[in-house]
């Protein structure tokens, strides 16, 4: 039966089913700790190394930490940061409705009020003037001023401020300020290693044992070739794309092509290169 | 009859009377000559001939050579010629000795061998041929007196017509060099012994050509011209001079040149393809005689890279793109052909590179290093194999690879297999074998630690031999160490060498499941060129048999069947290279127990003995190792009377190429030392010179590659195959200014319509740093002008565009703003009203590069000035050269660029021919305005010449990698583009205008808008047409140039 939609207030979303998730290092403890004691967290990573996944999987995996033991875990809202975000579109902003108007929430404030954990993903892609906003939720005052309600809000036990960005393709004009990143504590990622990596890529993608071996190890060459017409490695989640294909039974010098090769770049020669790797590390 | 025979004592001692009034020494060749004419001669004519004998005498008089040698001549010629000759003969006699009596005398020495009964051409005829090379003075002279003597085996070999010819030459060379000419005269004897008669037409057609053109090439072509003509048919010859003729009355080309370029291409092709050659040749010579002698210049490349089938094929390729061209261009189809088949051209060279199924380095260098790069992980360059052989450290094989621990050396080329595929298979295949060198820790020996299967011996091997003292300070280099441990140091690292690349490539085989079929074919292509091991000496024949089971070929071993107990323990051991965990250590392990096996294995040839040679069976690894009782098994043979060879270690595999493991660990430890002193020169030394991978490399050498240890590194193109020679002059400048960087650039070739790939070497390198006193002086002198040009750019109002938002007013209202507001004031809560927005030019970002031209011609003077008011400038107070100007306008607009911020790179460029145009930096966009730059500014001086087209694209690849909205490229020259090889020939001024004009067109499709700025007044000629609808300005009052400069930017700035 094909599933049907649902629909779920922000502030409700919560996950339910344990993500797949292997820690690469001690991430897993960090996060616990900081969250234990309110500190917000500024995961630090390239493209597709898994910080959103890490993100959903602590969400979950937090269940027991706040005094609602109802439901499993802690809602979790993310926002995908943009240059045209607003102050409002994060806070909230008043609707017309018929001759009156109604205030609605935002998701930041959403997440303040209901103890979630605000993931706001490629902060600096976002304009500064937006990014101030959250500086007295990600200190120890931990409240949002809603300035158009004349309120301020002190955040519910359980919500966290958790950012991501990409420290590699950023240029120095969208660098995240001293003032907001040195407010958060900082947890790197990398790329998993090549066991850790076909382990991944074995479970998500749902691809032989040895299929995965060779994504695994496919990904590891590529990454060799950051900063030799390469910007970024490649991410784990092309690889496991590229798994899923093979597994529906596509060939995989045609699935690498689709997934790998034309994703990550349109140089001729970075394109042959990356496809002579492929072919020597799969038969034909 | 008697009436004559009376009359004949009168007149006999008429003659002999008169003779004696002479004092006539000879009676002999009188008498002779009587006797003889006597016989045929009737009365009259005898008297007739008596007369003119007496008149002769007398005429000569003392000159007795004369007469004797007509009474001689006379007396044969009267047998064998109509008696009219003789008559006729004396008035030529009396012409040539009018000349010189010489000159007769060698003619009638010769005429009676060339005269034949039937022949109707006179003896004038011939002496006048002779006569054609003699002018006024006396080595003339000598020259016809040769052609004389040499006149009848002349005649022997060749006919009337092609003497007369040569004569021709000979006395059109004879106007230059009369000895030259004799030399030639001598030498074209044995020329027309060598060709066919019907050769010497055109062999003589053709010298005349070239004397004609050049004569001192006269001799070469005599010389030579025959050996190499020789292979000719007469048709064919006679096609091929008209080839030359045709194409040196177009193109005043020097027909020597043409010649020989035709003539050492068909040599180097075998003589069975010559007819189809030429077949192709004059195929093409109907369509354009330069096209034919190209594709003849060219033969010899294209044939070593196709088939000979596939000649035709290339033909047709040339036609294909001549009339895919032919709508579309202005050139001539012979020319678009001939430069189609220099094979300069992208299109030919790709066009070649289909039908051949040879891969060149030079087209798949990028992508080897690219998939070198993502193989070994590491910083790794890939690089031609010749490259590391041309550094003297001990690798000496240009076509193999191999690597030095920092790079990956492949062959040049590979042309293994018979299509391209498979050949860049082969590549790859070496690539990733080098790779796995690399990453699987080849190099990475260490001394006494145990592998994953085999545990470590050589503490227990040191204890039994000498090893190295404990203070040796060659024990940091584990590799020596190891080696050191064993009496044949040769044998050792041969068996060391087999079982690490047999463990290399299992592990390669295994990470790279795709590359195993071509691996398993490289294999197969290398075993089928090795030697039978039952044809070697015993011991090589062990360790040649463990090579054949490293590259997977059991069924092509040869082993003695009485030995196969020295055989299977060391098959058993070699098995362990095959294992996946198998480390350095256990190759190192491996070798050092088969080593032991081979070491009491006489090398001795037994291949004539009755022993039975059969294949070995695979054993597989087994840690239960039992060295067997080689003394007892040996014995068993009886082969102790044999005598023992002196051991040759096999060959490695060439795509596995040299392995120098104990090199590179020095290498490494060099590079990577603290301490500079850890080994010293003599140390170093010691350690080359027993080291079995080096021979004849010295310390020095080393040092010299640790010390200099930044290779050269092509970015843009490929990596060059010559480094750029250059001249004593540059070499000094090279000395002050290191070069950075090598870049390869194409150069756009009109005719051909195309690009010459990687055709010109940019090496940039930092300008001097000279004295700031230039740029401080130029400021005061300029000083009103400065404060001028400030003022103007200070005010230039920023270009680009950007929306403000959330402002209290404005021209345009921001809609969401406003909905915003107007709900949140209904709500009634109520922020300002910031719901406008503004377009406004507050960014600027402005890129502009100066592109200086430092060729020699800038330093001509600009006119007599006022030294005062030009600081800085040349020795001579009074001169105020071109590029002092430069040098000015460079500190104004810095000035200027400094008020704006606008970012700006300050180059200047020269150089001398395509693979050296030297590119120097006086500024770079990221640079900060300094007290270097000002320093680099006083440096700026003319040097050599302008290859225009080369250096914008250096630059505009600068500019294009730099972030800026608005690109400017602005280029201040003196000239026209010119430089050595800059065009087809000398005065060739085309090609150098299309280049340029082609490069700035490339500028402008990367959207740098390009501008030029000459101080040549006669720049409208040429300016036109290289920039036409791109800027340009000709500064005719050069002084007015710094303030011209600065207010063109700003235009150039706004405007864009």
């Amino acid at each position: 039966m094909r599933k049907k939609y649902t629909r779920i207030q922000a502030e409700d979303f919560r996950i339910h089913e344990e993500p797949f998730y292997l820690p690469i290092a001690d991430e897993v403890e960090l996060f616990e700790s900081a969250y234990k004691q309110h500190l917000p967290i500024l995961l630090k990573g390239p493209t597709g190394c898994g910080k959103t996944r890490f993100v959903e999987y602590m969400s979950w995996r937090l269940h027991g930490q706040i005094n609602d033991h109802d439901v499993k875990g802690v809602p979790l809202i993310t926002v995908a940061c943009h240059e045209d975000l607003t102050a409002s579109d994060l806070v909230g902003r008043y609707l017309l409705e018929g001759e009156t108007t109604r205030w609605i929430d935002g998701p930041l404030t959403r997440a303040v009020k209901s103890g979630a954990i605000c993931y706001l993903d490629e902060i600096v892609e976002a304009r500064k003037d937006t990014t101030v906003l959250i500086h007295p939720l990600a200190d120890y005052r931990r409240i949002l001023p809603i300035e158009k309600r004349g309120e301020l809000l002190e955040a519910a036990e359980g919500f966290a401020l958790v950012i991501s960005f990409n420290p590699g393709y950023q240029s120095v004009l969208k660098d995240l300020k001293h003032s907001t990143r040195q407010r958060f504590v900082a947890i790197e990622f990398d790329y998993p290693d090549r066991d850790l990596e076909a382990r991944i890529i074995l479970t998500e993608s749902g691809c032989d044992a040895s299929i995965a071996d060779n994504l695994a190890k496919l990904g590891e060459k590529i990454r060799h070739l950051k900063s030799h017409g390469l910007s970024e490695g490649i991410s784990t989640r092309l690889l496991v794309y590229a798994g899923k294909l093979i597994a529906d039974g596509i060939k995989p010098l045609r699935a690498c092509q689709t997934a790998i090769i034309w994703s990550l770049s349109d140089d001729d020669e970075i394109q042959q290169a990356i496809q002579a790797v492929v072919l020597s590390i799969f038969e034909e | 009859m008697s009436n004559v025979r009376a009359q004949y004592p009168a007149l006999n001692t008429e003659l002999l009377q008169e003779a004696k009034r002479h004092g006539l020494p000879s009676f002999d060749e009188l008498s002779l000559a009587s006797q003889q004419l006597e016989k045929l001669f009737d009365d009259s004519e005898f008297r007739r001939w008596s007369e003119q004998s007496l008149r002769l005498l007398q005429y000569t008089l003392y000159a007795t050579d004369i007469s004797k040698a007509y009474f001689v001549c006379c007396a044969r010629l009267i047998s064998q010629a109509q008696h009219e000759v003789i008559f006729e003969l004396i008035d030529t006699i009396y012409e040539l000795h009018h000349r010189s009596p010489l000159l007769a005398v060698a003619f009638m020495k010769q005429l009676p061998s060339i005269l034949e009964p039937t022949d109707n051409f006179s003896t004038a005829g011939w002496a006048s041929i002779g006569l054609t090379m003699c002018s006024d003075n006396w080595k003339s002279i000598g020259l016809g007196q040769l052609f004389f003597t040499r006149l009848s085996t002349l005649q022997t070999h060749t006919d009337k017509d092609s003497i007369a010819q040569l004569a021709n030459i000979m006395s059109a060379i004879a106007k230059h060099s009369t000895e030259l000419a004799g030399n030639c005269l001598t030498q074209s004897v044995s020329a027309f012994q060598l060709l066919d008669r019907n050769l010497h037409r055109d062999f003589l057609q053709l010298g005349e050509t070239i004397v004609q053109a050049n004569w001192s090439q006269a001799w070469h072509y005599f010389e030579h011209g025959p050996g190499i003509l020789a292979a000719y048919e007469g048709q064919q010859l006679h096609e091929i001079t008209n080839l030359i003729n045709e194409i040196v009355s177009l193109y005043r080309f020097d027909p020597y040149r043409v010649f020989e370029d035709i003539m050492e291409a068909v040599v180097q092709i075998s003589p069975a393809e010559h007819a189809d050659l030429h077949r192709q040749a004059m195929q093409l010579n109907r369509i354009h005689p330069l096209a034919a002698l190209e594709f003849l210049r060219s033969a010899p490349r294209v044939r070593s890279l196709v088939p000979r089938e596939a000649m035709d094929d290339w033909i047709e390729s040339a036609l294909r793109y001549q009339s895919s061209l032919k709508s579309g261009s202005a050139e001539e189809p012979g020319e678009l052909l001939a430069a189609f088949f220099k094979i300069e051209s992208a299109s030919a060279t790709q066009a070649l590179a289909e039908l051949s199924g040879r891969v060149d380095f030079e087209h798949t260098g990028n992508l080897l290093r690219l998939y070198g790069q993502a193989l070994a992980g590491k910083e790794i360059r890939v690089q031609p194999a010749r490259a590391l052989v041309n550094r003297g450290l001990g690798w000496t094989s240009a076509q193999s690879t191999t690597t030095d621990g920092q790079t990956i050396y492949v062959p040049q080329f590979i042309d293994t297999f018979t299509d391209a595929g498979s050949n860049l298979q082969a590549y790859k295949v070496c690539v990733a074998h080098q790779a796995g060198r690399l990453v699987f820790g080849s190099f990475s020996f260490r001394y006494d630690m145990d592998g994953a299967y085999l545990p470590a011996t050589q503490s227990a091997r040191a204890a039994k031999c000498q090893g190295l003292a404990e203070d040796d300070p060659l024990r940091v280099i584990a590799m020596h160490r190891y080696l050191d441990l064993f009496d044949d140091r040769p044998l050792i690292h041969g068996i060391f060498s087999l079982v690490e690349d047999y463990r290399v490539n299992c592990q390669t085989r295994r990470e790279y499941p795709g590359l195993v079929k071509w691996i398993d074919l490289v294999q197969a292509d290398e075993i089928r060129v090795r030697p039978d091991p039952s044809g070697l000496p015993l011991r090589q024949a062990l360790v040649d048999n463990l090579l054949h089971v490293s590259l997977g070929s059991i069924a092509t071993t040869r082993w003695p069947t009485a030995l196969r107990q020295l055989m299977e323990p060391a098959l058993q051991v070699l098995a362990v290279a095959a294992e996946e965990a198998a480390t350095v250590q256990d190759s190192a392990e491996a070798a050092a127990f088969i080593y032991d096996i081979a070491r009491q294995i006489p090398n001795v040839q037994v291949s004539g003995s009755t022993l039975i040679w059969e294949h070995v069976e695979a054993c597989p690894f087994s840690t239960s190792l039992v060295l067997p009782d080689v003394d007892r098994l040996i014995a068993g043979l009886e082969i102790g009377s044999l005598e023992e060879t002196a051991y040759e270690n096999p060959l490695l595999a060439n795509f596995h190429g040299e392995f120098k493991p104990e090199l590179v660990q020095t290498l490494d430890l060099l590079r990577n030392s603290q301490d500079a002193e850890f080994l010293t020169a003599e140390q170093l030394q010691e350690l080359l010179d027993q080291s079995e991978e080096v021979e004849g490399v010295t310390a020095e050498s080393i040092e010299r590659e640790i010390a200099t240890d930044e290779p050269v590194e092509l970015e843009a193109g490929t990596v060059s195959e010559e480094t750029p020679d250059a001249s004593e002059e540059e070499a000094e400048i090279e000395d002050l200014e290191q070069v950075l960087h090598w870049y390869s650039y194409d150069e756009w070739n009109y005719r051909a319509n195309d690009y010459l790939k990687g055709w010109c070497q940019v090496g940039e390198r930092n300008l001097k740093q000279g004295s700031e006193e230039f740029y401080d002086a130029t400021l005061k002198k300029y000083t009103g002008l400065v404060a001028a040009v400030r003022r103007q750019f200070e005010l230039m109002r920023p270009e680009s565009q950007r929306i403000l938002k959330n402002l209290d007013d404005g021209p345009q209202i921001d809609l969401d703003k406003a909905t915003e507001f107007f709900i949140d004031k209904k709500a009634g809560v109520g922020p300002r009203a910031r719901f406008y927005s503004r377009r406004d030019k507050i960014e600027r970002s402005v890129a502009v590069a100066f592109l200086m031209d430092m060729s020699g011609s800038t330093q001509e003077p600009v006119r007599a000035a006022d030294p005062a008011l030009h600081p800085g400038t040349s020795n001579d107070p009074n001169e105020l050269r071109i590029i002092d100007l430069e040098k000015a306008s460079t500190v104004l607009i810095i000035e200027a660029l400094e008020a704006i911020g606008d970012s700006y790179g300050i180059y200047g460029f020269s150089g001398y021919g395509r693979s050296n145009v030297s590119y120097h930096i006086i500024k770079e966009f990221d640079q900060q305005f300094d007290i270097k730059v000002k320093q680099r500014i006083d440096s700026i001086e003319p040097l050599k010449s302008t290859r225009m087209g080369a250096a914008i694209r250096h630059t505009s690849s600068k500019l294009a990698e730099w972030p800026a909205k608005v690109k400017i490229l602005m280029l201040i020259s003196d000239g026209r583009p010119q430089d050595q090889g800059y065009g087809e020939h000398h005065g060739d001024h085309d090609y150098a205008i299309h280049d340029t004009r082609q490069a700035l067109t490339e500028c402008k499709q990367q959207g740098i808008v390009p501008f030029l700025i000459t101080v040549d007044k006669e720049g409208q000629d040429y300016l036109k047409d290289i920039c036409k609808d791109m800027g340009y300005e000709i500064v005719s009052d050069v002084e007015a140039l710094p303030q011209r400069l600065t207010t063109i930017y700003r235009h150039l700035a706004t405007k864009s």
